[in-house]
């Protein structure tokens, strides 16, 4: 899960459950299967993720349903 | 001849800045019909041709995840743009190709903009533009938002566009997905797609995302370059630092009171002179010059003074919009919303509206205007019925008069009062998301974009923009009303005590309604009906109803009056920058003034009447400028609602204080 990686570390995205809006949102701006993540800064309830050139701010509760290696 | 262009593009690609170098002065701001999406529109002219453009919300795909996406779908189905520009931020174009493969598929007359064109090289990134133009079958320009580069080659792209009716070439799907689309009719593929969404449901949406996906992956892989990987990027440094839980936290808050100080403190000696002009200096200039009469005193007074006072907004509303630009051109707001998150959303919303609530201590008006950046519908109805309760100067000065007065421990009784506020605020939060906006809070997803360093003529532009919005929409109705709040307080003609005007006969009415405050004197509920314009005027009106305080009368000299304009404008601009320099936040003080009143306040009302009035002042929105951004920002149904909730619940509170400081 996303959600438990340690700022600095870098994780492929293995699988993304759900089918909601937010799921499909987050594929749109590039967190797919298979790209690479970085955790970038972890605060409260969210997280920071750099993926490619772009940075974005999600919900830990959105990060448990990312499947990461 | 008019070609209608609509930009269109990711979340933070510049389309902004581009629109700004494209537009100049002709760039203006509002709201997309009947939503709380911000529209932003301009024109140019170019070889004979008015090109109209509008910036459609930044979305990343057109899918309807809120009401940004809903918003730039509709335009483009229902409006037809005669040229749609494609805006794509270059380093980031293996995520922005996802959108223009939806885009391609309505099949209109299309231009690409490869924008950010400085940062790609930055960060060694080379896009063959003519690959691409060739594999797209489309003009493809190269841009640069912050310099204005490219921006002759974009207007020339549209209009051969246009001229030549250049559409791209169409999309070709896999086999398999093709083979569906066969199966239905209509014209453009995207008429297709939604049909064979309808009828195959999720298996087809699957095989569609992946298509798209492998479009614009495929794409991206024939025409960018990439020379130089692992490039330093600043941004990374940055917010080491700048989202760090505990120096980031610490920046931000320092930021705040810095922006809090700018705004209200450097403002405020502006807003004094702009009143004084106005009503010290053209007020009587106007009855100097066309002689006693009700109308000489109609104009100087309710036009004048409706003018004054929707002047005297404007500086702080420019400062507050200024700064809210800057944080948002840096790229620096999302960074807000991700550091205050965990406060915020114990309030159900999320960080980003930390900016307005604060902003709401210093004044009520800006800080409803600065709910723009909220990213989602409810929460900026959310923080627009939250913000009204943040207790402003204008109410410190009303409590200090009254606490002074009639409390040992003034400062205690102001603070509590504060704290009540806030209170309402949360409460009122917490029942709206009971009761209308339902469910939980949706996940935060939000990008953050590079640090850019904002072109100062468009934050400027901007700035202006939005304070020409604010005098078009909110000015006009706060001018309307506080002349008919002057008909009120000066009709029917010849009246001279305030007893026997329509203001003291509505007045008098409504004594029933607050007798259960305590407040039976009708001097008092009189006095409410011009504070409708501003709390803080209570005070005046009442030395003017309890007939404490005669206008003093001076004789009016244009040339002496004009004089004292000029040293008074010297000192305003002296005073704003000291008042920078202070440490302590100036907005928070108060001066002493109505001396006399006080006595006369004194004997007619009791410790616990007084702290009932005091609740009152606090929670109802009588103010003007307050109600006129509402109905601007959230709506006319929305800011009358709002004001017969802020009434209703101002009169319980008030009822229960006094209730309870009469029994102990």
């Amino acid at each position: 899960m996303l959600e438990k990686v340690e700022v600095g570390k870098k994780v492929k995205v293995l699988d993304i459950e759900g089918k909601e809006d937010s799921i499909k949102k987050l594929q749109a701006m590039g967190i797919r299967k298979g790209k690479v993540l970085e955790v970038v800064q972890k605060l409260g309830r969210s997280m920071v993720v750099k993926v490619d050139h772009s940075k974005i701010a999600i919900s830990k509760s959105l990060a448990q349903k990312i499947k990461v290696q | 001849m008019k070609i209608k262009v609509a930009l269109v593009g990711n979340p933070n690609v510049g389309k902004t800045s581009l629109l700004n170098h494209i537009a100049g002065t002709t760039l203006r701001v509002g709201n997309w019909a009947g939503t709380t999406v911000e529209k932003k529109e301009g024109k140019a002219f170019y070889k004979g041709y008015e090109i109209y453009l509008v910036d459609l919300p930044g979305i990343y795909s057109l899918e309807p995840f809120s009401e940004a996406e809903k918003v730039a779908r509709d335009y483009l189905l229902n409006q037809k743009p005669d040229v749609v520009v494609n805006v794509l931020e270059t380093p980031n174009m293996g995520r922005d190709l996802l959108l223009t493969a939806e885009l391609l598929e309505m099949e209109l007359p299309t231009v690409i903009a490869l924008n950010m064109l400085d940062e790609a090289r930055r960060l060694g990134i080379e896009v063959d533009k003519e690959k691409l133009s060739e594999l797209l079958g489309i003009k493809v320009v190269q841009t640069n938002g912050r310099t204005g580069e490219g921006k002759e080659e974009l207007l020339e792209a549209i209009v051969q566009t246009y001229e030549q009716k250049i559409k791209p070439i169409p999309l070709k799907y896999s086999q398999t997905l093709e083979e569906y689309l066969s199966k239905v009719e209509g014209s453009p593929k995207f008429e297709k797609i939604k049909k064979a969404q309808g009828l195959y449901g999720e298996d087809f949406d699957k095989l569609l995302k992946d298509e798209r996906f492998a479009f614009a992956h495929g794409l991206f892989y024939k025409v960018v370059k990439k020379v130089n990987q692992g490039a330093f990027e600043l941004t990374d440094s940055l917010d080491k630092l700048l989202l760090h839980p505990i120096f980031g936290l610490f920046f931000f808050l320092f930021l705040m009171f810095f922006m809090f100080k700018l705004a209200f403190d450097f403002s405020a000696p502006w807003m004094d002179w702009l009143d004084g002009f106005m009503n010290r200096f053209i007020s009587p200039l106007v009855v100097y010059l066309l002689g006693e009469s009700l109308l000489s005193r109609f104009l100087s007074e309710a036009v004048v003074g409706g003018v004054g006072f929707v002047l005297t907004f404007l500086p702080l509303i420019a400062s507050i919009l200024f700064i809210l630009s800057l944080l948002e051109f840096s790229g620096y707001l999302p960074r807000v919303a991700f550091l205050m998150d965990g406060l915020m959303h114990k309030l159900g919303l999320h960080g980003t509206g930390f900016i307005p609530l604060l902003l709401g201590f210093g004044c009520n008006v800006p800080a409803i205007m600065a709910s723009r950046v909220m990213e989602t519908k409810r929460d900026k109805l959310l923080v627009l019925a939250m913000v009204p309760f943040m207790s402003c100067p204008a109410r410190l000065v009303v409590f200090s008069f009254f606490a002074v007065l009639f409390f040992p421990n003034p400062a205690l009784v102001i603070f509590l009062l504060y704290l009540f506020g806030v209170l309402v605020a949360f409460l009122t939060s917490f029942f709206l998301q009971k009761l209308v906006y339902r469910g939980a809070l949706h996940h935060m997803i939000l990008e953050l974009p590079p640090y850019r360093l904002p072109a100062l003529k468009l934050v400027l532009r901007i700035t202006w923009a939005h304070v020409k919005h604010f005098i078009y929409r909110a000015g006009t109705l706060i001018f309307a009303v506080s002349v008919v709040l002057w008909a009120m307080l000066n009709l029917p003609p010849g009246v001279s005590n305030p007893k026997d005007s329509f203001a003291g006969y509505v007045g008098r009415a409504l004594v029933p309604i607050f007798k259960p405050m305590g407040l039976e004197d009708w001097q008092i509920t009189t006095s409410l009906i011009p504070a409708f314009l501003a709390r803080e005027v209570v005070l005046s009106s009442m030395g003017v109803i309890y007939s404490v305080e005669e206008e003093k009368k001076e004789e009016f000299e244009p040339k002496k009056a004009l004089q004292e304009q000029g040293v008074a404008f010297v000192n305003a601009l002296k005073e704003s920058v000291l008042n920078l320099l202070n440490p302590m936040p100036k907005a928070l003080e108060v001066e002493d003034e109505h001396s006399q009143l006080k006595s006369a306040i004194k004997n007619s009302m009791n410790p616990a009447q007084a702290l009932a009035f005091m609740v009152f002042i606090l929670l109802y929105t009588s103010c003007l400028g307050t109600v006129a951004v509402l109905q601007k920002e959230g709506g006319t149904k929305f800011a009358l609602l709002f004001l017969a909730y802020s009434f209703a619940i101002a009169w319980v509170s008030g009822v229960i204080a006094y209730k309870l400081l009469s029994v102990l």
